[in-house]
């Protein structure tokens, strides 16, 4: 488990995919959950590994161990209650290689492992079937106590998404599914207002399982005309890209950033909106000329940047907008953008699991230095309040508020699904008329 | 240090440090898949690379190109640099010696 680690060994484990650099003291590779309670109870100042797939820097050491945990690979699966088991080391694509073997297959297709995917709780490709928090039955964790704990549904939360900062996760039971034979559609327009129309429609499908957009600059990198793109994928056989022209294609979606990075646009943000904000995004993006692709059934559109200029507008209009983190995470990269009430949440649940501070330090939020920071908020909402009674700067504080949700504030037509000839929809997306002929 | 081994090493540190800014599919590596280690992945050794550690554990790669198109070109270029710096592996090496004796990599005579 305790390998000597060589010089050239241990920089790998400096980085992520995020390009940030930390260092690490020695790397540990646990075989089993007697391993990782060794190695609690032995180190102060652990992180937690999995493929490295993170680019908010959420497994970047600062002179820390880090925990490989790639060899508890173990997978157990259930027929009864179709429940696989699975060590916290397993990459997605292992696991759903096995699973197809019996027939069976876990829909959160993303880069990275099990135990990484579930710190995070970041969604799959096909956002229909939502972030792996819902398939997850039970984790198994060991907290900076190095006790070994069992979560079930209620209190997965306090794992799932905390980005390791609770503990380590030691196995995991995820609900699967029998394989689905999935086909797909691909809608282009020119026109952004036809495209959000469309895809209103299509989020209530109930067979739909992918709403994948691309900016007219994206498509024409993915080899498709410069125009707006939805890849639209179905769970049955609805579409019109079936078989191995499917796999092709979702393999095509599956490396699309690759597409994106080799042009120089290294930097993303994954701001998540609620649907009728996401086109005002959208044309902000496009007055910026900034690239973008997004999920539309979760409303996350990811905005790539070869330029700091452009992203530090784009990042005051995701801020102005309040969206959330999407699926990237917080890592050590976007702190800030956790609010206070998040924080005290968050660190109510770190300390209760994590009294002495062993896991991800710094990662998430920084509990010293928050809690100074509190301490000003607080006083600054007290010096709010004083002033408010002044009755001048309490009215020039209610005119800059409604100023900027006047430029915040969302001109969506509500009244556009009229403006679709359905028909013709189906006739694009679904496949109806060709399948109507096919009956005739 | 001789002129073809730093243009070589010039050559490397470009290609990989572009392949790590562009990313690099480590899960369809077979090596790492079996290994598990950081430093057995192809950005793992592209990492190694651009650190210029130049390592024995860059023999360590099926040049299957499964990781992309770019990087196993570098790592021959790698196994070539340990070469000139005398750091080749001793089944190379017979397997030279068997080909140059007996005409096959097994040194097999009629």
């Amino acid at each position: 488990m305790m390998d000597k680690n060589n010089s050239y060994e241990l920089i790998c484990y400096n980085t992520d995919d995020s390009g940030m650099f930390g260092e690490a003291s020695r790397v540990v590779f646990p075989r089993d959950v007697e391993d990782v309670i060794k190695i609690v109870f032995d180190s102060q100042d652990l992180v937690p590994r999995g493929l490295g797939s993170n680019v908010v820097g959420g497994c970047v050491p600062s002179n820390s161990v880090v925990v490989d945990m790639k060899n508890m690979n173990e997978i157990n699966f259930d027929f009864k209650s179709e429940i696989v088991c699975v060590g916290p080391g397993v990459t997605i694509k292992e696991l759903n290689e096995k699973l197809k073997q019996i027939n069976y297959e876990f829909p959160i297709i993303c880069n990275g492992t099990i135990g990484g995917i579930v710190a995070m709780n970041r969604p799959g490709l096909m956002g229909g079937y939502g972030n792996i928090k819902e398939w997850i039955e039970e984790i198994e964790f060991v907290n900076g106590r190095g006790e070994l704990t069992k979560f079930g549904k209620a209190e997965i939360g306090e794992v799932c998404g905390l980005e390791g900062i609770t503990g380590i996760i030691t196995k995991i039971k995820l609900k699967v599914i029998p394989l689905v034979e999935r086909s797909a559609s691909i809608f282009q327009s020119n026109d952004i207002e036809e495209v959000f129309v469309v895809a209103k429609r299509l989020r209530l499908e109930k067979h739909i399982v992918m709403l994948r957009f691309y900016s007219p600059y994206f498509s024409k990198l993915l080899g498709f005309p410069e125009k707006y793109h939805i890849i639209v994928g179905f769970d049955n056989q609805n579409g019109r890209i079936k078989g191995n022209d499917y796999a092709d294609l979702f393999n095509k979606i599956r490396k699309d950033y690759y597409k994106i990075y080799e042009k120089g646009y290294r930097d993303s943000e994954d701001p998540k909106f609620l649907f009728e904000k996401l086109k005002e995004f959208v044309l902000f993006l496009n007055k910026f000329n900034v690239p973008y692709s997004g999920d539309l059934n979760l409303g996350i559109i990811y905005s790539f940047f070869n330029d700091d200029l452009k992203k530090k507008e784009v990042v005051k209009m995701i801020d102005r907008m309040n969206a959330r983190p999407g699926s990237y995470g917080v890592g050590l990269k976007r702190k800030k953008r956790i609010d206070n009430l998040q924080k005290k949440i968050i660190r109510r649940v770190k300390l209760r699991h994590d009294p002495f501070l062993k896991f991800n330090k710094g990662k998430l939020i920084d509990i010293e230095h928050d809690s100074a920071e509190e301490n000003k908020d607080i006083k600054k909402d007290l010096l709010k309040i004083d002033s408010s009674l002044s009755p001048n700067k309490g009215m020039k504080k209610s005119i800059e508020d409604a100023q900027l949700e006047e430029v915040g504030n969302v001109s969506m037509k509500d009244n556009l699904d009229d403006r679709v000839d359905k028909k013709l929809m189906d006739r694009i997306l679904f496949n109806k008329e060709d399948q109507e002929e096919s009956n005739k | 240090m001789k002129t073809e081994e730093y243009n070589l090493k010039e050559e490397i540190k470009e290609e990989v440090a572009n392949a790590l800014r562009n990313g690099i599919d480590n899960e369809g590596c077979a090596v790492f898949r079996v290994m598990r280690k950081e430093h057995y992945s192809p950005k793992g050794k592209a990492i190694i690379l651009n650190n210029d550690f130049y390592e024995k554990i860059i023999y360590k790669c099926n040049l299957c190109r499964a990781c992309g198109d770019g990087l196993c070109d570098s790592f021959q270029k790698a196994r070539r640099v340990l070469v000139l710096k005398d750091k080749e592996m001793n089944a190379n090496k017979e397997m030279i010696d068997n080909l140059k004796r007996t005409g096959n990599i097994y040194g097999i005579q009629e």
